[in-house]
């Protein structure tokens, strides 16, 4: 991190961009009757309808699942009009994120208690394999990004993907944006030749290439229209939230780690039935008082 | 006889004294400079940074005991002491006591003794975070070898790695299964005890239990000693296990350190603070307070060593 730092200020330059959208499994939904959700009522519909226990408790098929528990409630926080960094400050007892968190534990874990969640969520197998639980059909939906594009077509499966429900019809599609970034170390022996090498890689045409054989989102909005990513199914849900209001960015704050290492502790203590998340998410507020500035 | 008169060794005194001393310090001089920038520099510079603000963007900036201060209110803090003494406290007493046990029956005449003292070492051997990775399949709640014994026996099969009542646990199990090398040094210590002690108490009708007490636990203490403070120290910084055992399964997500924290070691959260959280000066401090405790308990264990351990004639 220090090599990014020049008068106390970080540089870097995007190279692409990801955002988080509701992946379903055509054939569970099929099956059940549901079509895919565009509120949270119907999102809680679904969720209840497409949970699966067996007679002695087990959960075997899990409504709406998390591929990443910190980015997943995160986003089902902006479904519920809340923030969790308001006005670039931690704002973790926000009453639309706490709403978020809370909707996730009521609809999914609840119902199925969590020692059951936990028990079903230990026998995954590791993410984007064949034992991945939304690969395996052990998740019906699943919050994930736009790389899962390229990887469930790969993988042969029957998906489709919706914007994120809202709470109401203007929170439709609120998601929140992560950055992969490039950077020429402090370090480097020969700046003005990764200078010409990066200026290369941020022109239209370069990034086009690399997003698309990443299977990444361009961090350029001139290339949202570009036709080189029709080939990647479903992808243009993911393209079209790049110029949606209800797309939130993030700003490179230095104490975005220990807050969002809080908030997985947080998330973690409330899905594991120990606290509410309430409670939870207050911890994270009493803590950020002494997160680095 | 007049004593023989010695004049006090002056190594300046002589061209040839200095360069005795020259050729002597010129040959440790890769241990001196070694330890001068890798252990006395990073130690002074640590004391320094604790008493700062110091997040490798900026300069430090002088905070006095701020560092220190903040710790007392820090709940995370507490959490990854309470969760290293905890593996410190029940860790090192269990790991003595299976050595031990272990160590008899490895001093038996038994057939194929060898191969078992190999086969019992072998695990120490394995590199830790290849053992981790074995330990998370093992103890898989679903599809783990453990539990699967635990159905065939009819116990309760635990939720090993996602459960906070069985996090801590997990990660005792993980360090103790290197047991075979604390084994293999009490091993060597049984082979020291004279066997006329055994013989005399036989005669005299001791029982095992009696000899054990009375013969085996005094002979084999200062051993003992050793193995306290030697497995207290790794105890006390225990990290590659449980930060192996809390990671995803696909290690892409960030994770809490084990359920509900219960895997956050005091050198985890030290780690966090320094290299992700940033927080150098904090970190630095932690380190400190780690030292102390550690040199707190070691004198207690070495204090309490009067009292329970033989020297034999001394």
């Amino acid at each position: 991190m220090k090599q990014l730092v020049v008068d106390g200020q970080i540089y870097s330059l995007p190279i692409a961009t990801h955002n988080f959208q509701l992946i379903y499994n055509k054939k569970l939904l099929d099956e059940a009757g549901v079509a895919p959700p565009t509120t949270m009522a119907e999102l809680a519909d679904a969720i209840a309808k497409l949970t699966k226990v067996d007679a002695s408790g087990a959960v075997t098929q899990l409504g709406l699942g998390l591929s990443d528990v910190g980015a997943g409630l995160k986003t089902l926080g902006y479904a519920n009009g809340g923030d969790w960094n308001r006005g670039d400050e931690p704002t973790p007892t926000d009453p639309g994120f706490v709403a978020g968190v809370k909707f996730y534990f009521d609809n999914v874990v609840a119902p199925v208690t969590p020692e059951a969640y936990n028990r079903f969520i230990a026998g995954y197998g590791p993410y984007m394999s064949d034992q991945d639980p939304f690969v395996a059909g052990k998740y019906a939906m699943v919050l994930d990004g736009e790389w899962r594009s390229k990887f469930n077509s790969e993988a042969g499966m029957d998906w489709g993907v919706v914007p994120v429900p809202g709470l109401t019809p203007e929170l439709l599609g609120s998601t929140w944006s992560d950055v992969s970034t490039l950077f020429i170390p402090t370090n480097s022996p020969n700046k003005e030749a990764a200078g010409v090498f990066l200026t290369y890689l941020m022109s239209p045409p370069a990034m086009e290439k690399f997003s698309h054989v990443l299977g990444n989102l361009p961090a350029r909005l001139s290339l949202v229209e570009s036709a080189v990513y029709d080939d990647l199914p479903n992808f243009d849900v993911w393209l079209a939230a790049l110029n949606s209001p209800n797309n939130h960015g993030l700003p490179p704050a230095l104490y975005m780690a220990e807050y969002n290492t809080d908030l997985v502790s947080a998330f973690d203590q409330v899905l594991q039935g120990s606290q509410t998340p309430e409670a939870a998410l207050q911890a994270v507020a009493d803590r950020s008082a002494s997160y680095a500035r | 006889m007049r004593p023989t008169r010695v004049d006090p060794v002056n190594p300046f005194r002589s061209q040839h004294s200095r360069w005795a001393l020259f050729k002597g310090l010129a040959f440790a001089s890769p241990f001196l400079l070694g330890f001068a920038v890798l252990y006395a520099w990073p130690i002074l510079a640590s004391g320094w940074y604790s008493l700062t603000d110091f997040s490798l963007f900026k300069a430090p900036r002088f905070v006095g005991l701020a560092n220190y201060q903040r710790m007392l209110a820090d709940d995370k803090f507490w959490k990854s002491l309470y969760n290293t003494l905890y593996f410190t406290f029940v860790g090192v007493p269990v790991d003595i006591a299976i050595s031990l046990a272990g160590a008899h029956i490895l001093n038996m005449k038994l057939r194929g003794q060898a191969l078992w003292r190999a086969l019992i070492y072998l695990p120490s051997i394995v590199p830790v975070v290849a053992a981790g990775f074995l330990w998370r399949w093992l103890l898989n709640a679903q599809y783990g070898f453990v539990n699967e014994i635990a159905r065939w026996f009819g116990l309760a099969q635990p939720n090993w790695l996602a459960d906070s009542a069985w996090g801590g646990v997990s990660v005792l199990i993980l360090m103790l299964w290197t047991v075979g090398g604390t084994m293999l040094i009490y091993l060597a210590a049984l082979k020291d005890v004279p066997v006329d002690l055994y013989e005399a108490a036989e005669l005299d009708g001791a029982s095992h239990w009696r000899r054990f007490i009375d013969i085996t636990w005094p002979m084999v203490s200062p051993v003992t000693l050793f193995q306290i403070i030697v497995l207290m120290i790794a105890f006390l910084q225990v990290f590659t296990q449980p930060f192996v055992l809390s990671k995803d399964p696909g290690l892409t997500a960030q994770s809490a350190v084990g359920p509900g924290d219960s895997m956050l070691t005091y050198s985890i959260y030290l780690f966090q603070n320094a290299f992700i959280f940033l927080k150098m000066g904090y970190a630095s401090a932690m380190a400190w307070v780690l030292l102390f405790v550690t040199l707190t308990i070691t004198l207690l264990v070495l204090w309490s060593a009067k009292k329970w351990v033989f020297y034999g004639n001394r």
